[in-house]
């Protein structure tokens, strides 16, 4: 199956901008993070973890899911295939996987959002779920590296599916 | 997740379309990939064990931290 050139290059545009957004937005929720941890100042604390539940609700799980939808279509939609090719069944369990843990970690980072909301969260208090979120946060950036590296090296490597696949489509050599 | 302006086996010098050389077998750079992630996986295990678990279980006992209704202004 694939699809017509401007529908494919709308397509990877939104991947682009969806996969570079999601990087970008755990990036600034890193540093909320960082800020919530570290910071002395308890408002600025609050203000950090109620900023991070609106943006991980609002921008980076919305983000996450284009991403993954549109990097679907992108690659079901080209000759490159979605088990053809080994980056992009690398690049698709990877995103799989931090989708996974972003959703993982939606509850706890709403139960600090509610604690921020209803108290000051600072010092010692929810110290341990605080720092899980710096972790995860700075875990999520590295690993949204990978299928950027790999979109762009495009690291050779034919799956033996994509093998099998390739060997059915070529054409029958002449007698 | 694909790029169209480039396509498959476009800049392999063919080799990919022959049945020799990098098209069998699991790349190196594959296998690095695969060792790295599995070493992170047994490392988040072994701190799992050690660290006395992970996810909203163990959070939840940082509820017990939380200075009741220290509003501030």
């Amino acid at each position: 199956m694939t699809v017509g050139p401007r529908l494919r290059k709308f397509a990877l545009t939104v991947h682009v901008a969806s996969s570079v957004g999601w990087l970008g937005a755990v990036a600034g929720f890193l540093i909320l993070a960082v800020a919530g941890l570290a910071g002395r100042d308890a408002q600025t604390v609050r203000a950090a973890y109620l900023a991070m539940e609106l943006i991980a609700r609002f921008v980076i799980v919305p983000l996450a899911f284009a991403s993954l939808l549109t990097g679907l279509v992108q690659s079901l939609g080209t000759p490159w295939g979605l088990f053809r090719h080994y980056w992009v069944l690398v690049k698709l369990l990877v995103t799989v996987f931090a989708t996974v843990v972003l959703l993982l970690q939606m509850g706890q980072i709403g139960h600090l959002a509610d604690a921020a909301a209803e108290t000051t969260v600072s010092g010692g208090e929810l110290r341990g779920a605080r720092g899980s979120l710096v972790v995860h946060a700075s875990g999520g950036l590295v690993t949204l590296l990978v299928p950027l590296a790999l979109s762009v090296y495009k690291p050779k490597g034919v799956t033996r599916y994509g093998l099998r696949k390739r060997r059915e489509e070529r054409p029958p050599a002449r007698p | 997740m694909t790029d169209p302006s480039r396509r498959p086996g476009a800049d392999d010098g063919g080799r990919l379309g022959s049945n020799r050389g990098p098209e069998t077998g699991t790349p190196r750079w594959v296998k690095v990939f695969a060792t790295v992630a599995g070493v992170a996986v047994l490392l988040f295990v072994v701190l799992q064990f050690v660290g006395g678990g992970h996810g909203p279980g163990r959070h939840a006992g940082d509820a017990g931290e939380h200075a009741p209704a220290a509003r501030s202004s």
